[in-house]
């Protein structure tokens, strides 16, 4: 709905006391970290991209609406993370009507404490709305606020007790990925050596999301955990933050087989850029052309109403989580008893190899939710048609949400 | 009688499947499980009656809004599995605007009999939320405006409530976190003491509130979360009025002066008052038994009523009655005899009994206050004994919704 949102210049925890109710400490600014990405758009393309905004819903299937301490990783300790910094002035410039908000939490109780803390920051301004429904997401774009859906980015915390799916839902989470990168009881994450597909724990999780109504990811399971998914599922699946294997080999990418049946099923498949993303021949350093390249080629496979865009940022320096190895609840793995385990040779890598990359120390062109709307930009420059931009930024994203949840 | 709520027939958990997705227990009728009483009005009374509920709002500040198996020897174990089913049906025909619906708390059994765990009161909070998403008459309050809307909407906004921070063990965040899941009334403790302070069943009655207990009350001021003092000891209270910088409540009670069973004393009802608190008056499965009604129903409740508008003014006073859908005595002789592990304590008293006419008949529940159903009920007694209009409409949601604009964000 454009740049006109109804910020009133609250921050996070602003009913609280800095420093006697909460840990406070200075944070990275959310505007303006990096220069400007030129397109090379016209003065005229311009304007039709900033029409396309205003105009229309627009949705990021998945971000992290997470305000980083000024400096860290690099410069700063691990904090205190049970209160979230939220970008509330990256999200009133960005543009952006919905977002997908990311939990990656393991543990039920670190879950719970995210979804209680984030609600309890939304619950003091008026600008920011939990979306449980889809009236909260068209009341959102036409008032000129934000919907927010809170999702988690794996199901390990319902453990093996499927009622909390139900539990979660009333809470306010609308979307579950099934695993992460490392398995757990529903299913294999796609860093694991072997995939051993959906668990009868996690096809029994998979039913009950279907019958409360709470959307389905699979972006950071194993191929097969993913493929079983998909076809247990009485729903279309999201994958909200993937690539092409056939562009770029990792198994961070899922294999083109399984994209064409999240399709066939009518799901999305949404490409990122963050971290261990997608890159390309043509573009092997971190940036939107890298994004662009995927979609490009996801249009192409599985037709312009399958595909979307989670580019998987926050406010801060998230390259460099990445490049002192995978991230786990923040601690590096190293510390916290994780093990080097020999790995058949043949086996596909599961993220990018430092000798392959050369990553910059940020995301050119697409660092933050605040830059969500250049992918318009960049679809514009492509020669995309309105309708499929429309379709890429928002409609395929508002379909799934009408499909799967209840009201 | 009164205006029914747009219903479209949504029961319970009817997205999910009985005996699959959940264990199914008969549950008792919501509607009409014992024979309903309401006070008898005359022609032009019953019709001011009737306008009156069209105009006002009338918002109940401590119920149990959900139904309970028809044999209440398995209400343990419906308890256990961690799902309360809402009275959907009843509720739409009940004459509410508003609940306060203070779940499931001390009955929260899911690891233990004994209650209030952190992991089960959430997950009963999680589940209740589960189903209320899935409906639309019924719609979650989390400001003042929540309530006004839904009675301009034909529907009921319920306020979700704990009735004791126990779950919050020695964690003033924890606060934070519940209000973040939607609950605006959180209680000190229980008639058990807990971190917090000493609560209203202690055999010691000076025990107060502690410096956790301060640190939550700061916190509750700061995040605009309704303090309540419905089931501490009179010190206890004392401590949380004077020490909240905004007003609270005591959501369900009635007066010590002259009641036996869930009361609390005239001191602490004279400082609410001039805190500029409220009274809810309760009385819950057994309600108020005064000299006069020794029997809890109706008539004692209007009697303990009009005590208290005249100990503490007809701003400071509202209605909690702490009803549910089910054998509300059925539960607590089922629930008390599961509780092993609690000795009788030296120095203990028993509780005292208003002396019973040999040809009074015990129904077995408050005639007049037995369900969420007869709240109205009130409204009907206070009517028949002379209020006004505006002193009535003050008691049954004018005073708590001034409340509110004072706490709430």
């Amino acid at each position: 709905m454009g740049r006109n949102k109804k910020w009133s210049g609250y921050t996070s925890w602003s009913y609280l006391s800095p420093k006697v109710d909460y840990d406070a400490f200075p944070l990275e600014k959310q505007l303006n970290r990096f220069p400007k990405y030129d397109f090379g758009l016209s003065n005229d393309q311009e304007s039709h991209v900033e029409e396309i905004i205003e105009k229309n819903i627009i949705i990021d299937l998945h971000e992290h609406l997470d305000v980083f301490p000024e400096g860290y990783p690099v410069k700063q300790p691990p904090f205190e993370r049970r209160r979230q910094f939220k970008g509330f002035e990256g999200l009133a410039r960005s543009g952006i009507d919905v977002v997908f908000d990311n939990c990656v939490c393991t543990t039920y109780e670190n879950v719970l404490n995210w979804i209680g803390m984030s609600m309890a920051d939304y619950d003091h301004q008026d600008f920011v709305i939990p979306a449980r429904k889809l009236d909260d997401i068209l009341m959102a774009h036409k008032e000129g606020k934000v919907a927010v859906i809170h999702t988690i980015e794996q199901a390990s915390a319902i453990d093996r007790d499927v009622d909390k799916v139900d539990l979660l839902y009333g809470f306010g989470i609308r979307s579950m990925g099934i695993v992460y990168s490392e398995s757990n009881t529903l299913g294999s994450g796609l860093a694991e050596i072997g995939d051993g597909g959906l668990t009868d724990v996690g096809y029994d999780a998979v039913k009950r999301m279907n019958k409360t109504g709470v959307i389905i990811d699979v972006s950071h399971a194993g191929s097969k955990t993913a493929m079983d998914t998909i076809q247990a599922s009485d729903k279309p699946i999201l994958i909200s933050h993937c690539g092409s294997r056939t562009l770029w080999n990792t198994t961070r990418m899922l294999p083109d087989e399984v994209l064409k049946a999240c399709a066939e099923k009518n799901g999305v498949v949404g490409v990122e850029v963050a971290g261990f993303a997608p890159r390309t021949k043509q573009h092997p350093e971190a940036s939107i052309e890298c994004l662009l390249d995927h979609l490009k080629y996801l249009v192409e496979i599985l037709g312009p109403d399958h595909v979307g865009a989670g580019p998987d940022t926050l406010w801060g320096d998230h390259q460099s989580l990445y490049r002192n190895g995978p991230i786990h609840e923040i601690r590096p793995r190293a510390a916290r008893g994780h093990y080097k385990r020999q790995r058949p040779s043949n086996l596909t890598p599961a993220h990018n190899s430092a000798e392959e990359v050369k990553d910059l120390d940020y995301v050119n062109g697409l660092e933050s939710p605040s830059d969500f709307t250049n992918i318009i930009r960049g679809l514009a420059r492509e020669g995309f048609s309105d309708n499929d931009i429309k379709k890429i930024m928002g409609l395929n994203g508002l379909r799934i949400i009408k499909t799967c949840w209840p009201l | 009688m009164v205006k029914s709520k747009s219903y479209n027939g949504y029961k319970a958990f009817q997205y999910l499947e009985p005996g699959k997705d959940y264990q199914e227990f008969k549950l008792c009728k919501e509607l009409g499980r014992v024979h309903p009483y309401f006070v008898s009005l005359s022609k032009t009374e019953e019709e001011r009656f009737e306008r009156f509920v069209e105009k006002n709002l009338v918002i109940s500040l401590h119920e149990h809004p959900v139904i309970w198996p028809e044999d209440m020897s398995q209400g343990m174990e419906q308890q256990h599995m961690g799902r309360d089913f809402m009275a959907y049906e009843a509720l739409s025909v009940s004459g509410l605007d508003c609940v306060f619906d203070h779940l499931m708390d001390g009955t929260a059994f899911i690891t233990s009999y004994k209650g209030w765990k952190w992991n089960d009161v959430v997950h009963d909070i999680g589940i209740r939320l589960s189903d209320i998403h899935h409906q639309d008459m019924v719609v979650p309050v989390l400001r003042v405006q929540d309530i006004k809307n839904a009675k301009k909407n034909g529907k009921i906004g319920v306020v979700l409530c704990i009735e004791s921070a126990t779950p919050c063990e020695n964690e003033v965040d924890r606060l934070d976190v519940l209000y973040g899941f939607g609950i605006r009334s959180m209680g000190i403790c229980y008639s058990e003491s807990n971190m917090l302070g000493g609560g209203m069943g202690e055999t010691n009655p000076e025990l107060g509130l502690t410096d956790f207990g301060y640190d939550c009350i700061v916190r509750m001021n700061k995040l605009g979360m309704l303090i309540d003092v419905g089931h501490t000891s009179d010190r206890t209270a004392l401590d949380t009025i004077e020490l909240s910088k905004k007003p609270i409540y005591n959501s369900h009670s009635g007066p010590a002066a002259i009641a036996i069973g869930h009361t609390t004393g005239d001191e602490v009802l004279h400082a609410l008052a001039e805190h500029d608190g409220v009274l809810g008056i309760g009385g819950a499965g057994r309600g108020l038994s005064t000299e006069k009604h020794p029997i809890g129903s109706i008539e004692s409740y209007g009697e303990c009523l009009e005590y208290c508008i005249k100990v503490m003014g007809i701003d400071h006073v509202a209605c909690g009655p702490d009803t549910l859908y089910g054998e509300h005595q059925g539960l607590y002789k089922y629930w008390f005899s599961r509780l092993i592990g609690h000795y009788q304590r030296p120095g203990r008293k028993s509780r005292r009994q208003w002396p019973v006419p040999k040809d009074a008949v015990d129904p077995g529940y408050v005639k007049g206050v037995e369900n969420p159903n007869e709240f109205i009920n009130i409204a009907r007694w206070m009517i028949k004994n002379g209020y006004s209009d505006d002193e009535i409409a003050k008691i049954m949601g004018g005073n708590a919704i001034k409340l509110l604009e004072k706490v709430w964000v």
